[in-house]
């Protein structure tokens, strides 16, 4: 059995066991995830405080709701699913537009590309470090989808449902997202 | 006559790397010889990418992160669910059936 369904089936088992009301069994989950869960909370707001918030609130809400988990996904995506719904709620009631400071997502610790050549995981670096700042500068409703569906390839289907909007919604919000990106990128400097 | 087509077609060409589809069969056929369809879609397909590449960088969390999500378990909130054991639900089912038969068994009485 390789490391990837020993990791599964040790899931599944703190999963059933934190449903029973396990908290010991939840904490270990949880633990597991925070970084993850920071990490898109931080992607979507570019708020360290905020995104703390919101990771705390997801987690607790993921307690609470356990017992509906039907484990049809992973745990991540279902938890991830509820980061989205507690960013845009908290998102949507402080009507925030202005943005985190660029430095807060500029410490992120970028694992090595896997590209062949030195040159090309240079310039594939350079232009991951360009998007972070240009995402930081796009409006949020507009952040949110590109970082659902280009950051963790969810589908529009999936962005509508989680963030109450049309699929077509969806899709005009990243078409004009990446126009923006583009144009920022195209910008010298 | 070109220029015009490639105007219409630009566009497109970009749409669809942004959705990560393929080109409608007229797009296609037009990138297919059109230098700047291509490096259009080119270009949107390396943004893709490289957004994509950020997945896996990781932030790590606040140290106080899961010692304050523990601790509002212990205080603030119920616990999950709990699912019903099996045996609850058959010794409930048991007990409504032995009732339904005592009353049956009395009227039954009652009636001889």
């Amino acid at each position: 059995m390789d490391s990837l369904s020993v990791k599964r089936d040790d899931e599944s088992q703190l999963l059933a066991r934190a449903k029973a009301g396990d908290r010991e069994a939840f904490s270990v989950l949880a633990e597991r995830n925070q970084h993850q869960v920071f990490t898109l909370a931080m992607r979507l707001t570019g708020d360290h405080d905020l995104a703390a918030d919101i990771s705390q609130e997801a987690l607790l809400r993921a307690w609470r709701g356990i017992g509906s988990f039907r484990g049809d996904a992973r745990f991540s995506s279902w938890l991830y699913r509820i980061t989205v719904n507690v960013t845009w709620t908290s998102l949507s009631r402080r009507r925030r537009t202005r943005h985190a400071p660029l430095e807060v997502v500029d410490n992120l610790a970028a694992p090595p590309s896997s590209f062949d050549s030195p040159e090309l995981a240079l310039e594939s670096a350079n232009l991951r470090g360009r998007l972070r700042r240009a995402l930081l500068g796009l409006p949020q409703r507009s952040r949110v989808v590109v970082v659902m569906r280009d950051i963790y390839g969810w589908s529009h289907a999936q962005i509508a449902e989680a963030l109450d909007i049309s699929v077509s919604a969806s899709k005009v919000r990243l078409h004009r997202a990446r126009k923006r990106l583009r144009t920022v990128l195209e910008r010298p400097g | 006559m070109r220029s015009t087509l490639c105007r219409v077609s630009r566009p497109l060409a970009r749409m669809t790397a942004v959705d990560r589809e393929e080109p409608n069969r007229l797009v296609g056929l037009h990138a297919e010889s059109c230098l700047r369809c291509q490096a259009e879609m080119a270009i949107e397909q390396r943004i893709g990418r490289a957004l994509a590449g950020m997945r896996p960088d990781l932030m790590i969390a606040p140290a106080g992160l899961m010692a304050a999500v523990m601790g509002s378990l212990d205080t603030a909130l119920p616990p999950p669910e709990r699912e019903v054991p099996k045996v609850a639900v058959a010794a409930a089912m048991v007990g409504v059936a032995s009732a339904l038969a005592w009353t049956l068994s009395r009227r039954a009485r009652g009636r001889a």
